[in-house]
This record gives C-alpha cells, structure tokens and sequence, in this order.
C-alpha cells in the first residue's frame, strides 16, 4: 500500500490498545486521526450513544461543540442522521436552503462552508457518529467521502472496543458497590426471617414498608436492622427492630 | 397487573434518568438476580413480573430518587 495520510492514520489506528486511555482520550486520538487523513476538514467532532445517549463526545475546535449543540437542540441534523440512518451525510453549502436549515445557520453563523458527517458503524449498527467541518463550501469531494467511509468504519471499532472496555470497567466498580448494598440488605432478610418465623419475601417487604413511612432509603432501614440486631445481641434481646411502628 | 407494574416502573426510569443497565445494577444492590434483559423485559411489559421482582425493583429506584429528596415515588406492588 503507498503511504498517505489515509494509509498513516490506519496504521495508528491498528497501534491503539484500547486501555491505554479512556474513552475521551482515545476519541480524541482518533480525531486528530481523522483531521491528518481528511486534511479538508478544518475541525472534527466525533459523538458516541450508547443506549440512545450521547455518552462521549470530543471535538479539535471549540467552535465545533457549538455547532453540533443546535442540532441536538433541534433533534435532528446530518450527524444525528447519519447515526440514525447508519448513511454518510453531507452538506454541500451552508449557505445555500436545504435540510437541516437550523444547524445550517448556525455552522454558517460560525464560519462553516460544508460538512460532512460519518456514521461509525460497527457490525452495521450504529455507535456513534463522526462530524467533519470545512470553512471552504463543496470541501468534501466523492474521493474524499469515501476515505472518510473507510477511515471511519477502521475508527468505529477502535472507538466500540474503548467504550466496552471502559463500560465494563466502569460495570465492575458500579457492581462492587452493589454488592455492598446487597450484603446488608441480605443480612437484614436474614436477621427478620431468623427472629419472626417469615419468608424471604415477607423479609424483603418489612423493610421496605418502613422505608416508605419513615421516608428513608431501604439500605439505611437495613443497616439499622443490622446494627439493632447486634446492640440486641448484646442485651440477649431476641425482636429485631425494622421501625417505630409493628410492621406486620 | 404486568402493565401497571411496567408503566411504575418505566415513569421511575424516566424520573432517574436511568437507563435499563443502571436499574439492573441497582436491583443487583437490593437483592435481585435479574439478568440485564430480564430488567429490560419487565420494564416494557414484555414479561410479568412477580410481587418480589416488581418490590425489589421499584426499591432500587426509589432509594435512588430519595436521595434526590423524592418520597418513593414508584408504586410498591401492593399499591399498583
């Protein structure tokens, strides 16, 4: 393959471990990528959505989250289409009429002639999407689209794998805490079945029906059901106490 | 009763700006050995859910939204 920006970004892009940075740091190397291999592109915006969210979004201009934010605003425009529709959009002029006429006016409003807007797909569903702005109109040529498409699907998979290693790192420190919740609440079941004779449900809703008069979150109801049982067993008093009230 | 508890459980959502994995993360701290699709099922209606399932889950968002100062807004099943 000869050497050009296009086949140097891909190169770099192969080198990315993905647990080398986080999501934002890896987003940011791919479009700093994205701007040596489409050089017509004055600044790149690049969003990630996971479960209908914008979740990450980077950009190589300050200018370009400005830009992006009136089409979030609106609902609709040629990054949110191009990720809706998992389809290259362009805008040729943003001078000229044409969809999208709110982020028309405000890319022209910030200097920006044309854009060009590229879903990042990974096994043809949508991760995210890739936003290029030109100052110059018509900057994108067919050429260029297509070393965009190219270079965008390489960077939808590195982009896909930062944001599951990222995702499931993040899933195990939110479990971790979890599982904290979970013992005393399970130790609070334990306590109320053990010292009323009830099933594990019936264990389970006590606490709740006094986290709901007393206004409290259920883990402190259970914490205190917890720290009574032990201040009780120091007394040899045998009745857990889940709240001010008989709960049965 | 499934839509019921469906739509309590979906106007939670909606209030915490939760996703499906962040209720299935909660409901894993109250107690619940739901799978992540098994949340995602119960939430749209899609499968019934027992008193137990519908309790624990509306008890993770409920403690979450207390903390926002909200008093339990999620029905319990027993005042679906």
């Amino acid at each position: 393959m000869v050497d050009s920006p296009l086949t140097d970004s891909l190169a770099a892009l192969a080198q990315f471990f993905v647990g080398d940075g986080t999501v934002q740091q890896t987003l940011k190397r791919v479009s700093d990528l994205t701007v040596k291999s489409l050089p017509q592109a004055d600044m790149v915006g690049i969003t990630m959505i996971v479960e209908g969210r914008q979740r990450t979004a980077v950009f190589t201009d300050d200018t370009a989250p400005e830009i992006d934010q009136a089409q979030y605003d609106a609902g609709d425009g040629p990054c949110l289409s191009a990720f809706h529709e998992g389809r290259i959009t362009t805008i040729e002029a943003t001078s000229e009429p044409g969809q999208w006429m709110e982020f028309r006016r405000a890319a022209a409003a910030r200097g920006i002639g044309s854009t060009l807007s590229l879903p990042l797909l990974v096994d043809k569903v949508s991760v995210g999407a890739m936003n290029l702005y030109a100052s110059a109109e018509r900057a994108f040529s067919d050429a260029d689209r297509r070393t965009g498409e190219l270079f965008a699907s390489q960077a939808a998979i590195v982009l896909a794998n930062a944001q599951a290693y990222w995702d499931a790192h993040e899933l195990s420190i939110r479990l971790g805490e979890a599982m904290k919740n979970r013992a005393v609440i399970e130790q609070a079941k334990g306590i109320l079945i053990g010292a009323q004779g009830i099933d594990e449900d019936e264990a389970f809703g006590l606490p709740v029906r006094a986290s709901q008069r007393e206004n409290t979150k259920l883990r402190d109801i259970a914490r205190r059901i917890v720290a009574n049982a032990i201040a009780r067993h120091h007394t040899t008093a045998t009745e857990p106490d889940v709240g001010s009230n008989d709960e049965r | 009763m499934s839509a019921e508890s469906a739509a309590a459980l979906q106007a939670g959502l909606a209030l915490a700006h939760w996703t499906i994995t962040d209720l299935w993360v909660a409901s894993v701290g109250m107690g619940g050995s739901f799978a992540r699709t098994d949340v995602a099922l119960i939430t749209t209606g899609s499968r019934d859910a027992t008193q137990p399932e519908h309790d624990i889950l509306a008890a993770a968002v409920n403690d979450h939204l207390c903390e926002q100062g909200l008093d339990h807004p999620v029905d319990y099943w027993h005042d679906l």
